[in-house]
């Protein structure tokens, strides 16, 4: 491809511990502030969090079916992606979209019923799965649980159309689905994209994870960030984003913004940048980093 | 402007439900030959669906371990074909459709019961990407290494981004693919109550048929597939044998339902189309299309209308729908179903859509029903469409 991989920020939309606005979180980042509290979840192993993002999302999912069937990740990535459209005009149905997810939104306690209704004298029975087992386990279950539900229910609340992509997996996978996009838009197969990642650590399922990986020394935390991204010479906008490397080797993650926000996972090198630009980076648990620039 | 660098296709493997690698896959799908029988890998009698289309001889209930046995035995086969990658390996990454294993049954109940812990080792290997990291390690891949999660798209759209990082001068070589294992207690209950699945009990053979006026839902299929993807120069440089060349990838968001297709088709036709753009093809020049066509009810005729969008309701390509066969393996069916596009193309066969006796009024194709068609092809289509409305379309053409 000949076209540089660089395109324009034309917008940021971002909910995180420390706020809902891009330009409150950028100036309580850079202020030094810090949004992290006492853990308020019983039993939970670790002793502080970052605040639970405030966000109301009542207003864009009117549908209470709707509003059961989101995870937290993905009412975060609703919200995010909805800031970082405000005022645009272009076509929705060529806009691309790309978001990074840690992994499938966790059970958080609705299948139990149904695991508890098939054991039998300590043991599993598919026979009562399949009788009292079937009937207590929630229909919609299977779709709340899969990894690409979050871009989906985005995609259908904000009419999106376009080239779209989910990187799965450990930290790396936001900045990856980052690059993505940038090479849609620079490649000239999107005309904008919305770009960024969610990720929430902050219930009981997820904080058993946190402290099983060996986390529990840093507090674990919840945001969504995305990035509008139109061609570099498209629009006014934040700055100009550019693909950086990425690959297979162990690096460490920087981690000024912990004691801010806690670590937000796959939204965690997108967070990072948002005080001033530079280096968004993931890097996986394994093997894999990616990293892009921002130049504000 | 510069030429975009071509792509090719040096290495193929993969494992199904008809076949342990890609030539007794490939020798039963032109035998339409089933691989859908009775659950073995559980008691089902008394779950609503009682039957699947696993692999043979795969038995165990750890899924990430299954996964890890699947993904390793059809890389081991693609390598095998390609030889070794003599490039920087930093130049060599892997992508791969993939979803996150869950733990057994009863470890779950036990974990209900108890508040017992997930051990560490336990997170780590059931991640979406430790199959990613397995593959890289394999065959010693340094670079970039990526994993895709979009249901039933993801190793399409693995294959996809394989293609782009390669088109774009990012990495030399890629291996890319997919792998899922879904058939297990809690699956077949989830997507039985979503009405998904195929409830054809007494006919597990006959369950699966894509486009006929009879079907009632999909098959729960397993297995891996995978390519190895080369920059043309280089693999000519070295002299690899070049199978085909994968010349165009599309992908779009339905924006319409979780579970449905739009019944305009409209999604679907814009991944086909969106291929066919980035190929400098014209329908014209498509002679086969491998559908996606799960044997759902609302799948294919969305599928169809997306067909006509992009081909015309009259004439267009042959059409078949190798999931009558194999069952649906949904993270793994992109890659799979990109590698039978890929001999179809280099066989001069088309594999049949089988249990197709009474098509479907609303999915009128130019099918090929029940038998294998001898037919050389220049250019074929091969889809994939997921839960969510995410739509992945890939191109394959002979290399000359």
């Amino acid at each position: 491809m000949t076209r540089s991989a660089r395109v324009r920020v034309a917008a940021v939309g971002v909910v995180c511990a420390l706020g809902s606005e891009f330009e409150e979180v950028q100036r309580r980042l850079q202020a030094g502030e810090s949004a992290i509290v006492p853990c308020d979840i019983s039993g939970a192993p670790v002793p502080f969090m970052g605040a639970r993002c405030v966000v109301d999302e009542r207003p864009l999912l009117t549908r209470r079916r709707d509003r059961k069937l989101f995870s937290r990740a993905a009412t975060l990535l609703l919200y995010a992606a909805s800031k970082a459209l405000e005022g645009w005009e272009g076509d929705r149905e060529e806009l691309g979209i790309f978001v990074g997810v840690r992994r499938e939104p966790p059970d958080t306690g609705e299948a139990e019923d149904a695991i508890l209704a098939s054991a039998s004298n300590k043991a599993l029975s598919t026979a009562l799965l399949a009788e009292e087992g079937r009937r207590r386990y929630p229909p919609l279950q299977p779709l709340k649980t899969l990894p690409n539900m979050a871009l989906a229910h985005v995609a259908i609340q904000l009419g999106i159309r376009g080239e779209s992509g989910v990187a799965a997996g450990g930290s790396a996978a936001g900045v990856m689905a980052v690059r993505e996009g940038i090479a849609a838009v620079a490649e000239g197969r999107s005309p904008a994209a919305l770009v960024g990642a969610a990720d929430s650590w902050l219930d009981r399922g997820g904080l058993r994870d946190w402290a099983r990986l060996g986390l529990a020394e840093r507090p674990p935390g919840e945001a969504a960030v995305v990035f509008r991204i139109e061609p570099e010479d498209g629009c006014s906008g934040l700055g100009l984003l550019e693909r950086g490397e990425a690959g297979a080797g162990r690096m460490e993650q920087p981690q000024e913004h912990w004691s801010q926000v806690g670590d937000c996972g796959v939204a965690d090198g997108l967070v990072a940048a948002l005080s001033a630009g530079g280096t968004l980076l993931g890097v996986d648990p394994g093997k894999g980093w990616a990293e892009a620039t921002w130049t504000l | 402007m510069e030429a975009r660098r071509k792509v090719v296709v040096t290495g193929m493997g993969m494992i199904t439900p008809i076949g342990q690698d890609v030539p007794t896959s490939w020798q039963a799908l032109v035998e339409g030959q089933s691989g859908v029988g009775p659950i073995r890998r559980f008691d089902a009698s008394g779950f609503p669906v009682t039957f699947a289309a696993e692999v043979d001889a795969l038995s165990g209930e750890d899924q990430a371990d299954l996964k890890a046995r699947l993904a390793t035995t059809a890389v081991q086969e693609a390598m095998r074909q390609s030889g070794s990658l003599p490039y920087d390996p930093e130049r060599v990454g892997v992508c791969l459709g993939s979803e996150a294993a869950r733990p057994s049954l009863p470890v779950v109940a036990r974990r209900y019961r108890s508040g017992e812990l997930p051990r560490f080792s336990e997170l780590v290997r059931n991640a979406a990407h430790a199959p990613t990291e397995i593959v890289a390690d394999l065959v010693g891949a340094q670079g970039i290494q990526s994993t895709v999660s979009t249901a039933c798209t993801s190793s399409s759209q693995a294959v996809g981004e394989g293609f782009l990082r390669i088109c774009r001068g990012e990495m030399d070589a890629m291996v890319v693919g997919g792998v899922d294992v879904l058939v297990g207690p809690l699956m077949i209950t989830g997507f039985s109550l979503l009405g998904a699945l195929s409830t054809r009990n007494d006919d597990p053979q006959g369950a699966s048929r894509p486009f006929d006026a009879g079907r009632d839902g999909f098959v729960l299929g397993e297995g891996a597939g995978f390519l190895v993807l080369e920059e043309e120069q280089r693999a000519l440089e070295r002299g690899a044998e070049i199978l085909v060349e994968l010349s165009g990838f599309g992908c779009s968001s339905n924006a319409w339902r979780i579970t449905d297709s739009p019944p305009d088709g409209r999604g679907a036709a814009q991944a086909m189309s969106l291929a066919l753009e980035s190929a400098g093809l014209t329908p014209a020049d498509v002679g086969y299309v491998n559908a996606h066509g799960t044997s759902t009810p609302m799948n294919d005729p969305s599928e169809t209308r997306g067909l006509h969008r992009v081909f015309g309701e009259q004439g267009g390509p042959w059409v078949s729908s190798t999931k009558s066969m194999m069952g649906h393996l949904v993270a793994a069916c992109g890659a799979v179903e990109a590698v039978v596009a890929a001999m179809a193309i280099r066989e001069g066969v088309l594999p049949p859509t089988i249990n197709l006796n009474n098509p479907d009024p609303q999915c009128q194709l130019k099918h090929v029903p029940n038998e294998a068609r001898a037919l050389k092809v220049d250019h074929a289509l091969t889809n994939a469409f997921g839960f969510g409305g995410s739509n992945g379309s890939l191109l394959l053409s002979r290399y000359e």
